[in-house]
Parts: structure tokens; C-alpha cells; sequence
């Protein structure tokens, strides 16, 4: 690429970044000591008992929905990418299916599944499986591919069936890169957990929702602590469950 | 086994049962719901407002993106002990970038709406804070990978820490911090797109608005620019990766 090309491009690039920010610049009305009162409504965060047990059951309530989206999505993308397999037709249509699921947001399908299911964790872990199911599937499809095609093929001339390759071939070289895929999904999952509740799919994102509406700010900065908390759980407990099975 | 009792407890916590699923007024709501999608809604005075509401979207990621540089390279290089030498500067560094990027940036979002008012600055900011803070991480890690032996060579002939950092280290890692960066850019187009449910303005917004008046055909035109949106930034990345 020529200089004055690149130029352009640098000037094009500096003018779309301008434009960005004059397009999302907001009109006055808030000013530097209004802010800094505001940021003051947020100390000291929040410490009564019964608002300690309530943050205390919706973490459980946003761990549970991570793990319960993470482990669905994993037994449902793990068992369609394993049989597709073994039949090419599946595996068309199962590719489709992945590819469909993981295109919507899991706040998307939080919202659809808060109209379906009703308000609460519920819509919020089908959501996590369904978009989880896409991405893993995807992953795990990729997996079953990449697989040491010599053993395959010793197991299919020692007269396997395609389901024989499968069981005894394919899936105990592709067992460990699926779980650890799994574990990665669960440290993503756990903080998309915090934001789907945030349209009414239940846990600490409901909390901080509704507590922002009641302009109860120290109780929000007792669930983001909260929310910090469990986010470095998970991840330590996933880094943890990931030396131990690999 | 404790596995297996962990995902039942969790399960069973998160209040999935079969009779929430397979409720009958659950499948008839969703059957509503996909139905309403189709046709999407092409009139022009629609169409008009979802386009402004993707500019507006791809807005948000491109100033987010940029506070998020300007914040991940003022503190990424305090977090980096091959820059800082000591660990007084970087634990205190990477533990204040490790908060701000645990809390998710659509809770950021919900606090912004409230300190700078409903609209795209509040996404801008969202992002600019959790963005920056994945990318000060990812900036230290990237200038603690820089190949030590030039780093050393330089030194050996009197560059102090600065010399080091602006000789050997950053143009060692130059290529991999604009390369991650650009994928970030994409990344916080598409949360730029989400943020908008709690108010900080572009397409989000707008889908918040339509589900809320049960219009799903314009839901299905809001889904279709966002997956155009996709597509746009995904070309325009790979130009710029191209360029740098």
C-alpha cells in the first residue's frame, strides 16, 4: 500500500473517530460537581444484614445459572457435533443450527426467553445455554475434526462401525480440548449471567437494576462488589478445574 | 460425582423445570413471538430510524474503543513489571484494571445512564472503562512478551528504563498492540449494540422499545442490522489490519 493511500486512510480513520464522539456527545445538563456528588451516593456500600442475605442468594442465583447454561449447553452441542460425525447430513444441518444459535446475543435471547419463561433465572440459563450451545458447538465441531486421523482410520480398518470411530477414535482425543472449551465458556458465562439478569432474567443483574431505579446507589455498589467477587471465583476455580484435566 | 451434584444444585437453583419449558402458554408466546418477526418492517420511516440507530451504534464502539486505548495506554505500561521493574506500581495497576473489567460493561452501563443521563455517551463511557480495562491488561501481558535479548543489548549500553521501553520494548510489541486492539474495536461494536436495553442509546435501544410494544417485526429489521453490522465491521478490520 502507497503512502498517500495510507494517508487517506489515517485521515479517514481520525475523521471517523471525530465524528464518533460529536455524534454521541451529550447535551450539557450534567456538570463536574454533580457528578462528584453522585459518585459520593455510591460510598459506603451498603451492610445490613437482611440486604447481605438477599445479595447474598442472588450470587447463588447467578453462579447456579452459569453453571446450569454452561453444563446444558455442553451435553446438547457435545452430543449433535459427536453424532454429526458419523452422519454428513447432520452435520450440515447441525453446523446451521450453531451457526444460528451463537448469532444472537445471549442478551437477546434473554429477552425472548423473560417473555416466554417469565421474569427470574430460569430465562436467564436457557439463554446462556442456547448461545453457549453455538459457540461450543462450533468449537467442539472444530475439535472432532482436528482429531489424529491415524487412529481413526486403524479403528475403522480394524472393522468399526462409524459409531465405533466415534466413541473410541474421535471422542477420547477430543474429550480433554472440550472440557477445557467448557471451562472458558463457564468463566464467560458467569459475567454474562450478571448481565442477562439485567432484563429481568434474575441474580445480581436484576438487584442492580432494580436498586438503579430506586436510586439506592450503596446497595449497587454492594452487588458490584458482588459481582467482583464471584467473577474471581470462577475464574479461579475454572484455572484450577483446567490444570486438573489437562 | 460432586460435578454431577454441583449441575443439579444449579439447575434446580436456577429454576428450570420441565413445566416452565413445556408450558403451554410458554409455547404459545413463542410461537406468537417468532411469528410477529416475520415480515420485518420496511417502512420507510422505520427503516430511517434503525439506520441512525446503527450509526449511532457504530459510533459508540468507535469513541468507546478510543477511551478504552487512551485508558489501557496510560495504565497498561504500569502494569507491565518489564517496563516498571518494581512490584509497588504493577499489583495496585492490575488490580484496579482486573476490577474494572470483572464488572461486566452492561452494568457500567446502568451506572453511566445514571450519572451522564439515557443516551450514547453513557456507552461510550461503559466501554471506554471495561474495554480499558482489557486492554491495559492485554497491553502489559503483550509488552512483558517483547523478546528479552534486544531489551538486555540495549541496556548493556547504558539506555535506561525509558530508553528501554521506547527502543526496544514498544516497537517489539508495536504489531501485536494495534492487532488487538482492532479485534477489541470489533468486539465493543457489537456490545455497543446490547448496551442500548439499559439505555445508552443506538440499536439496543431501540430493540428495548419495539419488544416492549410487542412490535416483532421490528425486532427482526433491528436483528437484520445488527447481523449487517457484523458483516461491515469484520471487512473494515481486515482492511485496517491490512494498513498497520
Amino acid at each position: 500500500m502507497n503512502l498517500a493511500k495510507r494517508t487517506a486512510l489515517i485521515t479517514l480513520g481520525g475523521a471517523g473517530i471525530l465524528a464518533s464522539f460529536w455524534l454521541t456527545w451529550p447535551d450539557a445538563g450534567w456538570t463536574r460537581s454533580s457528578i462528584l456528588a453522585l459518585l459520593r451516593e455510591f460510598v459506603p456500600p451498603a451492610v445490613d444484614p437482611g440486604f447481605l442475605r438477599q445479595t447474598g442468594v442472588a450470587a447463588l442465583q447467578t453462579l447456579a445459572m452459569s453453571i446450569a447454561g454452561t453444563a446444558l449447553a455442553f451435553l446438547f452441542s457435545f452430543s449433535v457435533a459427536w453424532l454429526s460425525t458419523a452422519r454428513r447430513a447432520l452435520g450440515w444441518f447441525s453446523r446451521g443450527l450453531f451457526v444460528l444459535l451463537r448469532a444472537v446475543p445471549d442478551l437477546l435471547w434473554a429477552l425472548i426467553f423473560v417473555f416466554v419463561a417469565g421474569l427470574g433465572p430460569a430465562a436467564g440459563a436457557l439463554a446462556l445455554a442456547f448461545h453457549t450451545s453455538g459457540v461450543l458447538g462450533k468449537l467442539f465441531d472444530d475439535t472432532f475434526e482436528n482429531v489424529d486421523g491415524r487412529i481413526v482410520e486403524s479403528v475403522a480398518s480394524a472393522g468399526g462401525s462409524p459409531s465405533a470411530v466415534s466413541l473410541y477414535a474421535v471422542v477420547p482425543q477430543a474429550w480433554a480440548q472440550c472440557i477445557s472449551f467448557a471451562l472458558y465458556r463457564w468463566e464467560t458465562n458467569i459475567r454474562s449471567a450478571t448481565i442477562v439478569g439485567v432484563v429481568g432474567a434474575g441474580g445480581l443483574g436484576q438487584m442492580i437494576y432494580t436498586t438503579t431505579n430506586l436510586f439506592q446507589y450503596q446497595r449497587v455498589a454492594t452487588l458490584i462488589l458482588a459481582i467482583f467477587a464471584i467473577v474471581v471465583v470462577v475464574d479461579h476455580t475454572s484455572r484450577r478445574l483446567q490444570r486438573v484435566y489437562s | 460425582m460432586i460435578l454431577a451434584v454441583l449441575i443439579a444444585a444449579s439447575l434446580y437453583l436456577s429454576e428450570l423445570r420441565p413445566s416452565v419449558i413445556f408450558s403451554m402458554a410458554g409455547i404459545a408466546a413463542a410461537a406468537q413471538f417468532l411469528g410477529g418477526l416475520f415480515p420485518p418492517n420496511t417502512s420507510p420511516d422505520f427503516l430511517r430510524l434503525v439506520a441512525r440507530a446503527t450509526l449511532e451504534t457504530v459510533a459508540i464502539g468507535i469513541a468507546g474503543t478510543t477511551l478504552a486505548i487512551t485508558f489501557g495506554t496510560l495504565l497498561g505500561p504500569f502494569g507491565a513489571s518489564s517496563v516498571m521493574g518494581t512490584r509497588t506500581v504493577t499489583t495496585p495497576t492490575r488490580f484496579l484494571l482486573s476490577f474494572v473489567r470483572s464488572v461486566p460493561d452492561l452494568v457500567w452501563a446502568v451506572f453511566f445512564v445514571r450519572i451522564v443521563g439515557l443516551g450514547p455517551f453513557a456507552g461510550v463511557l461503559a466501554i471506554g472503562v471495561s474495554y480499558g480495562g482489557i486492554l491495559g491488561k492485554m497491553y502489559g501481558e503483550l509488552l512483558d512478551a517483547a523478546p528479552r535479548s534486544p531489551i538486555e543489548a540495549i541496556a548493556g549500553v547504558g539506555a535506561g528504563r525509558t530508553g528501554q521501553f521506547v527502543y526496544a520494548i514498544l516497537p517489539q510489541a508495536w504489531h501485536d498492540l494495534v492487532g488487538y486492539s482492532i479485534y477489541r474495536w470489533e468486539c465493543a461494536v457489537r456490545s455497543a449494540a446490547l448496551l442500548g436495553i439499559v439505555g445508552a442509546g443506538g440499536l439496543g435501544q431501540e430493540i428495548e422499545i419495539s419488544m416492549r410494544m410487542f412490535e416483532y417485526s421490528e425486532v427482526s429489521t433491528i436483528i437484520l442490522a445488527l447481523i449487517l453490522i457484523v458483516i461491515g465491521i469484520d471487512r473494515i478490520s481486515a482492511l485496517v489490519r491490512r494498513v498497520s
